[in-house]
């Protein structure tokens, strides 16, 4: 049997999910979130190359690729932009990039070890970042919408169904998909991190891959910046109330502070800070404090 | 240990390296299911805990993770499935499951196991009597000897009583990640079995299988191993009445039947093709 090398695999797989295609790029996505995700992706393609999934030979043929978008989205969003979404091990990372002559030449401080995780699981984490990695839906608007825009979709209620059935492309049934594709990918991310404890070397290497993989990917939902807070807190209290006094969901006695508890539970894995709470009054009476 | 290769519209092989695989097993997922996620953990530990005395068996395994689209009906889903098993098994056709990168391979298949998860398990049944029923027409009610009716089916939380999923139940319920806070609360209503339905689709395959079953008893894809989690609400929980008796498993919900861990073996062990050998596995 002679299969393509995993790399070589992997790495067309990576162009094909991380690389944006024209028409994405021309639709009505915040430009932002395309600039960010064009870093993002050299940022991956760099992490795929430390941990041992791509090789230097087929990272170095994607880089090529990348560079020039690369480029310009660091020239679009400026110094300010990039401090703005990213912490500065990674924006003193960037700078290195910008500068190196091949991609594996441009190294962390902390090197990660290329045995933390199993091959296959690492392949599955670059799948599930990749599936929706120009998803934009829940980030163009947690993030970037206006205050009058983000007012706008208020004026509705989601729809369970249309949310079901995939038919949701406009309004706030559009944008509780994208929050709820957003909590799946929350929930995949956290089944990783715990396949990645369970199996690394050490529980610091493990930990440090995590901290690593937070700082280049959490811009999509910064829960420590207050508006993005506020934002998806307030997404999740339509989310509730919406379940809360659903008939169907009441007969059958569904307490959505267990949904609350899940979804805290969730946001403290995304952000790594265990104390992570959102602090929402359960709709129909029942109520919880912080921690509680 | 196992290579991966990928196949067409998202699905994936992983192709035994050690020796030559005689065994295809067939994985089909559920409704919105997913060839990786719903399947998790088998494909690492299919090679880490495989390698181990009492699951060595899987080293000659090659494990095919098909995908569909499952907002599709589930007739032509079916064809299609029936035409990818045929590419498969019991000698692949390569270029009809484009099977990326593989260069030459060269197999034979022995056996067949064709393992379904919810709507994947309705799927395969139909794709059986859809075989049954083409394989008689063509050959005047002659069944043939040596093929696909020969697979062991192995069928976790199989959906052939069917399930009801509409507004926020069903947002919850669809969800991998959220569904269980809704499977426990359902688990203890009595309403929940207000939700369920029988379709006709669904009592035509059940009514089918059970008189063919019947008629052939030596026909082994016609009788299906049936595994539920004790504490699944998305599907009734029944085995035909042709089919051995169904297994619960404790504390296991409609989405985690189907996931092995480290410490939940069971579904590595319950896709074994050999009837005959009961593996204990510590869970």
């Amino acid at each position: 049997m002679k299969p393509r090398s995993q790399s070589r695999r992997e790495t067309e797989r990576f162009e094909l999910s991380f690389t944006p295609t024209r028409l994405e790029v021309a639709s009505n996505v915040h430009r932002t979130f395309h600039a960010l995700a064009d870093i993002q992706a050299t940022l991956w393609l760099h992490l795929g190359n430390e941990l041992g999934m791509f090789d230097d030979e087929d990272s170095g043929r994607v880089w090529n690729n990348l560079r020039e978008q690369f480029a310009g989205a660091l020239q679009y969003l400026g110094r300010a932009g990039i401090s703005r979404f990213f912490p500065d091990e990674v924006r003193a990372f960037i700078g290195q990039l910008q500068r190196a002559d091949s991609i594996a030449s441009a190294r962390y401080a902390q090197r990660l070890s290329t045995r933390i995780i199993d091959t296959r699981g690492l392949e599955m984490l670059f799948h599930e970042v990749g599936a929706q990695f120009r998803d934009a839906t829940l980030t163009q608007h947690v993030v970037f919408d206006t205050e009058a825009e983000w007012e706008d979709h208020f004026e509705e209620e989601p729809n369970a169904d249309a949310i079901l059935n995939g038919g949701a492309t406009t309004g706030m049934s559009a944008v509780f998909a994208g929050y709820l594709r957003f909590i799946e990918h929350m929930g995949a991310m956290a089944q990783f991190f715990r396949q990645l404890e369970e199996g690394a070397e050490s529980n610091f290497s493990a930990l440090e891959t995590e901290r690593r993989i937070r700082a280049i990917h959490n811009w999509r939902l910064d829960l420590h910046d207050t508006d993005t807070r506020a934002r998806f807190v307030h997404l999740t209290a339509t989310f509730l109330r919406n379940v809360a006094y659903d008939d169907e969901l009441a007969g059958l006695g569904f307490d959505p502070s267990s949904l609350l508890a899940r979804i805290e539970f969730l946001c403290a894995d995304w952000t790594g800070d265990s104390q992570f709470t959102i602090n929402l009054p359960i709709p129909g009476g029942r109520r919880r404090t912080a921690n509680g | 240990m196992h290579a991966r290769v990928d196949l067409a519209k998202g699905g994936y092989g992983l192709m035994a390296t050690g020796v030559e695989a005689r065994v295809a097993a067939v994985f089909v997922h559920g409704f919105y299911g997913h060839p990786e996620k719903t399947w998790l953990q088998f494909q690492t530990l299919m090679d880490t805990v495989g390698s181990s005395d009492i699951l060595s068996w899987w080293a000659t395994y090659d494990a095919y993770f098909y995908s569909y689209d499952s907002t599709r009906q589930i007739g032509p889903n079916t064809a299609d499935l029936l035409d990818f098993i045929h590419a498969v098994f019991p000698v692949p056709n390569w270029s009809n499951i484009r099977a990326d990168g593989i260069e030459e391979l060269a197999r034979r298949y022995d056996s067949l196991v064709l393992i379904g998860h919810s709507e994947g398990a309705v799927m395969i049944r139909s794709a059986i009597l859809r075989h049954i029923q083409a394989s008689a027409q063509e050959r005047s009610a002659r069944l043939p000897r040596k093929d696909m009716l020969d697979a062991h089916l192995r069928l976790f939380a199989p959906a052939l009583w069917g399930a009801l999923i509409t507004g926020w139940k069903g947002v919850l319920l669809r969800s991998p990640i959220l569904g269980d806070l809704l499977e426990s609360c359902l688990y203890y209503s009595p309403a929940y079995q207000q939700l369920t339905r029988n379709s006709p689709f669904l009592n035509e395959v059940r009514q089918r299988t059970i008189e063919l079953a019947k008629k052939h008893p030596g026909i082994r894809a016609l009788r299906a191993k049936n595994v539920f989690g004790a504490v699944d609400t998305c599907v009734c929980m029944e085995a035909l009445e042709t089919d051995p008796p169904a297994v619960y498993e404790p504390e296991c919900t409609h989405a985690s039947i189907c996931k092995p861990r480290g410490d939940y073996l069971m579904p590595l062990a319950f896709v074994r093709h050999e009837d005959e050998t009961t593996v204990a596995v510590a869970s």
